[in-house]
């Protein structure tokens, strides 16, 4: 076995990774915290004010992070939804249990916060365009993983079930993604794009950059911290869950 | 410091959505401490009872 197969294996082994992730938890949280209050203060007290926006643009510095981190979340579900279906991995279920709840709010602040930028600076805070629309189909689906799982008691078949949902919906994901492009739409394109030249002066650019990683380090943390709690709670009956009650 | 928390007449929707968003990190960040405190505890009562018969 190589490293990689040697890692693979040893994350899905239960007591491993609930032992093993306790320090990466602190560590992402405390990572998280930081970079989170460094960035927002930077953002909110000393970039520069908008020539257009003002000071309204500042929505941004939570905008941008929630609305792609959740996009993020999920695709890495629907790609946790293949390994499960492929590999049966038990752990890709924990995973998905574990992420749905964060993706859904994260998409539901995306969402809110968006519109509460759209009342100064577009003039209304929802149109029924493709980008505001394809982003509430994302919640929807995200609720819909979250229903599904708790309609079906039978632990296997909902996994099984909500593994088929993620995947079928990650189709929406290129559409969040291009509705900008392809369609006329109120919401500008992307001023951050892989390939091309930034257009967000370094000013104003850093502490969305330091928010992002805060969030996506605490996002990070919090995934993992339920997925120890959920891995605890299906190995209820093992020996090293036991262990660890008795030794707490 | 009164200028700057005026958000040059934005304040009415710069300030509610961080906020909120404070409320929403401090909330999603403590939940899965309390979560794994109370499994942990519904567990050992689980052992306690499996023990006592």
């Amino acid at each position: 076995m190589n490293w990689f197969t040697r890692i693979f294996h040893k994350m899905g082994s239960p007591p491993f990774f609930y032992r093993g992730a306790k320090v990466w938890v602190s560590w992402l949280y405390v990572i998280g915290f930081v970079s989170l209050i460094v960035g927002t203060v930077w953002g909110l007290a000393f970039a520069p004010a908008d020539r257009l926006q003002g000071d309204s643009f500042r929505i941004i510095y939570l905008h941008v992070p929630t609305a792609h981190l959740s996009q993020l979340i999920y695709i890495a579900i629907a790609v946790a939804g293949f390994v499960y279906l492929v590999w049966r991995m038990k752990m890709a279920d924990v995973f998905i249990v574990s992420a749905v709840w964060l993706g859904a709010w994260l998409t539901a602040f995306a969402l809110f916060s968006g519109i509460v930028w759209g009342i100064p600076t577009w003039g209304t805070g929802w149109v029924w365009d493709a980008r505001t629309t394809s982003v509430l189909v994302q919640l929807f689906l995200f609720l819909g993983l979250i229903a599904l799982r708790t309609a079906i008691p039978n632990s296997q078949r909902g996994a099984l079930a909500v593994a088929v949902l993620a995947i079928v919906g990650v189709i929406n994901i290129p559409i969040i993604k291009y509705s900008v492009d392809w369609f006329t739409t109120l919401h500008q394109p992307a001023s951050i794009q892989i390939g091309n030249p930034v257009s967000i002066d370094p000013s104003m650019l850093w502490p969305l950059l330091v928010n992002t990683i805060g969030l996506y380090a605490l996002a990070a943390g919090v995934i993992l911290y339920y997925m120890r709690i959920n891995v605890l709670r299906r190995e209820r009956n093992s020996e090293w869950v036991r262990d660890i009650v008795d030794s707490n | 410091m009164m200028e700057w928390l005026e958000m040059g007449g934005y304040a009415a929707y710069v300030w509610p959505v961080f906020g909120i968003a404070l409320i929403f990190v401090i909330v999603v960040a403590l939940t899965p401490r309390f979560q794994h405190k109370r499994l942990i505890e519904a567990l050992r009562i689980e052992l306690e009872i499996e023990s006592e018969n």
